[in-house]
């Protein structure tokens, strides 16, 4: 046998402590330079996302109600039609769609609070609410980084280690979000970024954004027929599939009478729910939580998880309730609704919201 | 997997971790062998096949070898190595330039014989193992070395991950040796081997990571852009490739310091070189040492009284030196551009008389520098045309294309800086000082400048360009 090549005496112990110190100073040296880093102007998020949120900067002395939520609130909610309704009701509201495609659930998070900064007030507060994994959506663009700092990541991180699904699922989310979020704590790739101002959003988007507050019907207009003909097309093509989700929705609707317990998935949606009713409660007059038309789950009675606060849970994808809604005329595709069947959806919302009122809501 | 890759630092921390924690050297040897072989087969298991056939071969053919063995065994067992490594690199990279290069001849005399191409995939770093296992069957051929016993060693010395894949080239005489020496934790001079990885990983993926997208632009659209932008283009490019190489040679170094191994150093300011001979000296040490050693010397090299043959053997070596790089007539002329500055340096020995001078030297460095952006332009063009097109704007200042390249300014002051700070470390040594410092303050340091090296690490990864030679 050969000689052994570690010196005698040599305590391997005493080594290791040696790299622990070693490792435990570099980190902090790490975490210094972090911090220095995150000292430099703060990170814009993708264009359209923070066109809204400026744009709710510059008004938010005239804006008393919000809309936040994915495509299904970005497409489908009309601020004009539901201030139309809210005047004729005697509640007037000035009312902007916050809403932004492909939206997460933790990414309103963090865009609730970025755009509800100290000094903000709202009367109303509508977050689109449902039941979907702690994952990204266009992972590695500016929006996706932008959301991932170190508070929301370790709210998704927990949140994903709570998740009820396999092992190698789980770990895929978490190797996500932990790349996005080295990505923005590191501002890695962005050193241009070091030295300069974040680009404020031009004034003609600014302005635009005035007259559509936000909302962004899927329409056919002059310019975008064959896309939307061909969106038509996909949708009449798919038609038993349609169906066959909105059969579902009408099942499931009949059987969760609230009675079930709240499945892993759900309670994981409940605690990011609670996080974001809870940040609102001081900014916002009056908080619903709804499921928009589009969405597949629906809580089983979330009302009762939401007892002493100032939420209020509206599950406005149920077929049975909103069955006008269903028709497929009023759908530009699979998932979501056209220009005329998001205002009507609104039309839902704003005589929800004004029977609410007139009941005398608190 | 590249240094620069999350995961190389997940397998080098294991790497590091059990070949430390093993207390004896042949299992030492057993383990990095494996993580060689784990590390090469990451890219493509195939080459694995290839790099055991190039070991074994050489290894045999070595044995032969001994003094003992009468001298036509000797003899054969030599060419037949040489033909063997030749013959893999011929076959994998240049069957194709060969073949294309013949057939195109052949049809301009008439005779046309289609598509003779064949879909090789080049295995990484096979001009660097190959030119390894070479210089150990001529070095075992001459009585300069014995032939080393042990497959497992000889193995590990093809096949040693930090420098497997762009060298440096390590020569048996150096590395063998060290196998075979007790090897202490304690003895590692860790904190230097950190601050060379750190500068290494700057230097590749901070500095030519963020150039290389700027010279891609220009050399991908040769005609289109106005001189000043073909400057920045060309400038970044050289930059690019010196930083790209330079940080690999680096992170290699490191790493196999931090295992115990010394490999020599492959770059010494280059672009500081006030002649073309220096920047030789200078550039890419291990490839000019091995070709002076192994072609050059051997053709004759400056023995005898012919300056002619003198100046023959200085022009084959160079030419064939831009062959290796890669299979393309660019090449070629690339290693003629500095044959024909050296013969010129040469045969002007009275440029030398005159290098005293302060002057003289900053503008014979000046000189050196223009010559050798020259020469790279024909090294990262893709065709001799866009090379033309592109030397046209570099020299003569003239071009038909007007475009602009984007941030032209800011690039010309990056770059004006990176070269300030090239100078001031050349001066000053500034990573040495961060090398002596305590441990607890190094150890902060480093982690603090790494913090701050993150803005500059693209997001996406780039291979080595001393990966595709």
């Amino acid at each position: 046998m050969q000689e052994a090549a570690v010196p005698v005496g040599t305590s391997y112990l005493l080594r290791f402590g040696r790299a622990l110190i070693f490792a435990s100073l570099f980190l902090v040296g790490f975490c210094g330079g972090l911090i220095v880093l995150n000292l430099t102007p703060s990170s814009v998020t993708g264009k359209e996302l923070q066109a809204k949120i400026d744009w709710i900067d510059r008004h938010s002395t005239e804006v008393d109600t919000i809309f936040i939520g994915s495509s299904h609130v970005h497409h489908q909610i009309s601020p004009a039609v539901f201030d139309e309704i809210t005047l004729k009701c005697g509640n007037p509201t000035y009312s902007f769609n916050l809403g932004c495609f492909g939206m997460v659930p933790h990414e309103m998070e963090r865009v609730l609070y970025t755009a509800l900064t100290e000094g903000k007030r709202f009367k109303n507060a509508f977050v689109a609410i449902g039941v979907g994994a702690p994952g990204t959506n266009y992972p590695n663009t500016q929006r996706a980084i932008w959301w991932h700092d170190l508070f929301e990541t370790s709210i998704v991180l927990a949140d994903v280690l709570s998740y009820d699904v396999p092992f190698q699922t789980k770990y895929g989310m978490l190797q996500d979000h932990l790349r996005h979020a080295v990505l923005n704590i590191g501002k890695m790739g962005r050193w241009r970024s070091l030295f300069q101002q974040p680009p404020d959003t031009p004034d003609l988007i600014l302005e635009e954004l005035s007259l559509t507050r936000g909302y962004s019907p899927i329409a056919r207009t002059a310019g975008n027929e064959e896309e939307y003909d061909k969106l038509r097309h996909a949708l009449t093509e798919r038609m038993a599939d349609f169906e066959q989700t909105r059969n579902k929705l009408i099942a499931q609707a009949k059987v969760d009478d609230g009675a079930r317990e709240l499945t892993p998935q759900e309670q994981v949606s409940l605690r990011l729910i609670r996080r974001i009713v809870k940040r609102l409660e001081s900014r916002c007059d009056r908080i619903i939580l709804f499921t928009p038309v589009g969405y597949g789950a629906t809580f089983p009675n979330l009302d009762q998880y939401l007892e002493g606060s100032k939420a209020e849970y509206w599950a406005l994808n149920d077929p049975i309730r909103f069955e006008q809604i269903y028709n497929t005329d009023k759908w530009a595709n699979l998932t979501h609704l056209n220009k005329e069947g998001a205002e009507e959806f609104t039309e839902i919302i704003a005589n929800q919201f004004c029977s609410f009122l007139s009941a005398g809501a608190r | 997997m590249l240094f620069s890759e999350p995961l190389f630092f997940v397998f080098f921390a294991a790497a590091f971790s059990v070949y430390w924690v093993t207390p004896w050297n042949a299992a030492r040897k057993t383990w990095l062998l494996i993580g060689s072989y784990y590390f090469y087969g990451s890219w493509d298991w195939r080459f694995l096949l290839l790099i055991f056939a190039a070991t074994l071969a050489n290894y045999l053919a070595a044995l032969l070898m001994t003094d003992a063995r009468p001298q036509f065994i000797r003899k054969a067992a030599l060419w037949s190595s040489v033909l063997f490594s030749l013959g893999v690199l011929g076959f994998f990279k240049y069957y194709n330039f060969f073949v294309v290069s013949a057939t195109s001849s052949l049809s301009w005399l008439g005779i046309d014989l289609g598509d003779r191409t064949l879909p090789i995939i080049l295995p990484v770093g096979i001009s660097f193992f190959t030119f390894q296992a070479m210089s150990y069957t001529i070095d075992c051929y001459r009585g300069d070395l014995k032939p080393v016993r042990s497959f497992q060693d000889f193995a590990l010395f093809i096949s040693f991950f930090p420098q497997l894949v762009a060298g440096p080239i390590v020569r048996s005489s150096s590395f063998l040796p060290q196998l075979n020496e007790k090897k202490f934790l304690s003895n590692v001079r860790v904190r230097p081997a950190i601050v060379l990885f750190l500068v290494g990983f700057i230097k590749k993926v901070c500095v030519a990571d963020n150039l290389a997208p700027s010279a891609d632009v220009i050399f991908g659209a040769a005609g289109d852009y106005g001189p000043f932008s073909v400057w920045i283009g060309v400038l970044s490019y050289a930059a690019q490739i010196y930083c790209d190489f330079s940080g690999y040679t680096d992170m290699a170094i490191a790493t196999a310091a931090l295992l115990g191994y010394e490999l020599e150093i492959n770059f010494r300011w280059p672009y500081l070189a006030s002649n073309i001979q220096e920047f030789w000296r200078r550039w890419h040490i291990s490839l000019s040492t091995w070709l002076r050693d192994y072609l050059y010397i051997p053709l004759g090299g400056n023995k005898g009284n012919s300056k002619w043959l003198t100046h023959r053997n200085l022009m084959i070596t160079m030419l064939l030196g831009g062959l290796w790089h890669g299979a393309s007539w660019n090449f070629v002329i690339w290693g003629g551009l500095h044959g024909m500055a050296l013969l010129m340096h040469r045969m002007l020995p009275g440029l030398s008389a005159l290098s005293g001078k302060r002057i003289v030297v900053i503008l014979s460095t000046l000189i050196t520098f223009y010559w050798v952006c020259i020469a790279w332009i024909f090294f990262r063009a893709a065709t001799l045309q866009d090379a033309a097109t592109l030397l046209q704007s570099f020299a003569l200042l003239t071009s038909e294309g007007t475009k602009q390249i984007p941030e032209a300014s800011s690039l010309a002051v990056i770059l004006a800086a990176l070269a300030v700070c090239h100078w001031i470390e050349f001066r000053m040594q500034i990573t040495g000082y961060v090398s002596r410092l305590p441990v607890w303050a190094f150890a902060l340091f480093v982690g603090f400048m790494a913090a701050l090296s993150l803005p500059f690490v693209p997001t996406d990864y780039r291979p080595f360009v001393y990966f595709q030679f």
